[in-house]
């Protein structure tokens, strides 16, 4: 098999590194990010181009140390990356689908995610500490190895393994062979309609929700810490919308992984789901808007409640209203066994 | 022997001795609200500074409360007690002195509350001496001893000024001197939480308390001949039961959570709220005023945090805020029926009138007032005496159980720490 007939195709990837070192494109990114940090829909592109030069680079040195790719693959993100709702510091959440057979491949592939890894850890994403890369072997599979563990979670259904397949359900393709992860998407689905209990133990799995205002209608910010004051809106915010459309997406089989493009998917089958859109919108934007405060991967997550004016808090407060009945709704739904 | 004399005596004592197991009930509720590192040190200094409580107040703190009164100011006879013949209030002298024992021991343990983390040892020696001879007797004196409050009819049946706001206020003039815990403020004066190591030594500590407050409460009847001490155990319990609902459903609205501490903290507010009043109104009103004590402690816990105070135990709201309310809460519900029988005069609710809360008002100013600036200067001369009232940046970080006592309260939880640390620090 020759390099160029596995290497990923044109137009779903960069065939050659654009930069020399990971330096390089650190630099790069260092000197973008705070341009387009208030533009969620800009700063997304543009991590996509710094995470795609990254792995073009990653081949590359691979490539040199252990030769041509042995198969087709494609590199996915998955998280926040997946749904392209990244901030401006993110942590690395990844994994590659190949051709052919883990037995063959998987060490091959394993080392290409090694040195992505390590590559997008020295440009400026720390490692995700749950190990949700595809250097760990539980993320890096051929399309049967990746059904095949797919199939085993929903068997062994604990907590953690439906986590798990919550999380895939989130990739995205960046580089490589699209059809790859469509087709394992849609071995999830199909999984879902033929097991519609499925659906009932992923609703279940996701069933905390974090409170964002009182009994007295005030926004709940952190009371203690360094955070003191400010408000966790992934966890308090964003998680509410992102869980509701997830399950949604499972149970629609809708491939797109963006909250937004999964409400605009949904929202014509679902009245509640309709003008949902909006409130998600407005807190990427608002949580942007605090973008050059944002100097370490956590404060990206903290919103600082006292320098909101009265309309923006209205206007959050009604967003957090929104995603918890998005997702009290959807829940319901989904537990009720509705079709 | 009047069987009933007998039996007013046996009574004192079950209630002496339930008051003493309080002292139990604080071991885990103090060494359940902090670190494991410091958690052999908070039970160990529980027992011996009982030890010097009990001293020092068979030596002069019963003399001063009880003796001959100087103009109403404190008393002065009665030294070094140990007279078997004596007969105070229909019960012999020792059961009477022993009892008042237990009350000035849990004052001191309250103030200790204070102190908690970042005090040194000698300190709690020196302090322990000086807050039961001097502090307590006085304020106790005021009020129990025939001093000038007792006078114009104050009504606090058990103490929740002459016990609990008296320690609270030491243990705010403690804390206020010795500043902070390492960690517990930011910067920028945002808090941190230094989490308590074991919420189940904090509830059963509270349990034990609420255990041991029938004896507080209901043993301050003295006898049992009118079973009066039911009624009094009744109003105990709702007030306690009152607090803990409504410190959980206050904390749940406002911050979100049915946070477990402040709950803790709703049903010791109500005891200490219902201290004072348990023998002067109905049980309905038993109930407001626990519940009220369960809002005030949670308002006052998160006011002090504003104000840059920290407050380990939670001394000043628990005992302070609810003793405060505790004291007032007779002006306002005490019955008249009730007032005749045991001092004072009815409430305000009652047609009483603002004569005794204005009583009541006094008392809380005098007694808190008195109670906070004779701490802050006694803690200033133990400052003296003790080269400083606070450990070392070292051994606070180390911890009290090993900085002050060479052993730990957890040692293989903490040597294991201890080793993985210095083999980091040396790079081995």
């Amino acid at each position: 098999m020759t390099k160029s007939s596995v290497s990923p195709q044109e137009g779903k990837g960069p065939l050659s590194p654009s930069y020399e070192s990971y330096e390089d494109i650190k630099q790069l990114k260092e000197s973008q990010v705070n341009e387009i940090a208030e533009d969620p829909m800009k700063l997304n592109d543009a991590h996509d181009e710094w995470i795609k030069e990254t792995i073009a680079l990653a081949i590359q040195k691979v490539e040199s140390e252990r030769g041509p790719s042995p198969a087709h693959f494609a590199f996915f993100l998955m998280g926040s990356a997946g749904r392209k709702e990244q901030a401006t510091f993110s942590d690395q959440d990844h994994g590659i689908v190949f051709d052919g057979s883990d037995e063959e491949h998987q060490s091959y592939f394993l080392k290409v995610g090694e040195e992505i890894r390590e590559g997008m850890a020295h440009v400026g994403y720390p490692r995700c500490e749950g190990k949700v890369m595809a250097s760990h072997p539980r993320w890096c599979h051929s399309i049967d190895g990746w059904k095949e563990q797919i199939d085993g979670w929903i068997e062994t259904d604990t907590w953690e393994t439906l986590r798990h397949l919550l999380t895939f359900v989130d990739a995205r393709t960046l580089v490589g062979e699209t059809e790859f992860l469509e087709e394992i998407k849609n071995h999830v689905f199909q999984k879902a309609q033929e097991n519609p209990s499925l659906l009932k133990r992923m609703s279940e799995n996701t069933s905390y929700l974090h409170k964002g205002v009182n009994a007295f209608g005030r926004l709940l910010p952190e009371d203690k810490g360094a955070y003191t004051g400010s408000m966790h809106i992934k966890d308090v915010g964003f998680f509410p919308y992102v869980h509701a459309m997830r399950l949604l997406a499972i149970k629609e089989s809708i491939q797109e992984a963006g909250t937004a493009s999964r409400m605009d998917q949904t929202s014509e089958k679902y009245p509640f789901v309709q003008g949902k859109k909006d409130h998600f919108n407005h807190m990427l934007d608002l949580r942007a808007s605090f973008s050059k405060k944002q100097k370490t991967y956590d404060d990206v997550h903290y919103v600082p409640i006292e320098e909101l004016d009265k309309d923006e808090k209205q206007q959050l407060k009604k967003a957090l209203k929104e995603g918890k009945n998005l997702f009290q709704q959807t829940k319901k739904h989904m537990e009720s066994g509705d079709q | 022997m009047d069987p009933m004399f007998l039996m007013n005596n046996l009574w004192v004592m079950i209630a002496f001795i339930l008051v003493i197991l309080m002292q139990g009930g604080f071991i885990l509720l103090e060494a359940g609200s902090t670190r494991m590192k410091n958690a052999g040190h908070i039970a160990g200094k529980t027992v011996f500074t009982l030890g010097i409580a009990s001293l020092v107040f068979w030596a002069v703190g019963y003399g001063f409360i009880y003796g001959e009164s100087l103009g109403g100011i404190i008393g002065f006879s009665d030294f070094f007690f140990g007279d078997a013949t004596t007969m105070f209030d229909g019960l012999a002298g020792s059961v009477d002195f022993i009892f008042q024992l237990a009350f000035a021991a849990i004052a001191l343990t309250i103030a200790f509350g204070g102190f908690a983390e970042r005090a040194k040892l000698s300190a709690y020696i020196v302090f322990a001496l000086l807050f039961s001879a001097v502090v307590y007797p006085v304020v106790a004196h005021w009020i129990w001893g025939g001093g000038w409050i007792s006078e114009l009819g104050k009504q606090d049946f058990a103490g929740s000024t002459v016990v609990h706001l008296t320690g609270a206020m030491a243990a705010m003039a403690a804390t206020i001197l010795l500043k902070p815990r390492i960690g517990k403020f930011n910067k920028d004066g945002s808090p941190n939480e230094l989490a308590g190591h074991n919420q189940v030594f904090t509830a059963l500590g509270v349990l034990l308390l609420w255990v041991g407050w029938f004896g507080f409460n209901a043993g301050s009847t003295f006898g049992v001949d009118d079973a009066f001490f039911g009624f009094v155990a009744l109003n105990t319990q709702l007030a306690a039961a009152g607090g803990a609902v409504a410190a959980l459903l206050i904390a749940w609205a406002v911050i979100g959570k049915p946070d477990v501490p402040t709950m803790l903290n709703g049903a010791l507010a109500g005891l200490v709220a219902i201290t004072a009043s348990c023998a002067f109104v109905d049980p309905w009103a038993a109930v407001i005023i626990g519940i009220i004590g369960g809002l005030i402690v949670f308002g006052s816990m998160k006011l002090v945090e504003k104000l840059g105070i920290d407050d380990p135990i939670f001394a000043i709201s628990v005992h302070g805020a609810a003793g405060i309310w505790g004291t007032l809460s007779t002006g306002f519900f005490a019955t008249p029926a009730l007032a005749e029988l045991n001092g004072g005069r009815a409430g305000l609710f009652y047609g009483g009138g603002l004569t005794q809360l204005g009583v009541q008002a006094i008392s809380v100013v005098a007694c808190g007032l008195f109670a906070f600036v004779a701490a802050y200067v006694l803690l200033l001369i133990t400052k003296g005496i003790t080269g400083g009232l606070r450990v070392s940046e070292e051994e606070e970080i180390m911890g009290l159980d090993i900085s002050e006592h060479g052993s730990y309260g957890y040692p293989e939880a903490l040597k294991a720490a201890e080793s993985n640390n210095s083999e980091s620090k040396t790079g081995a």
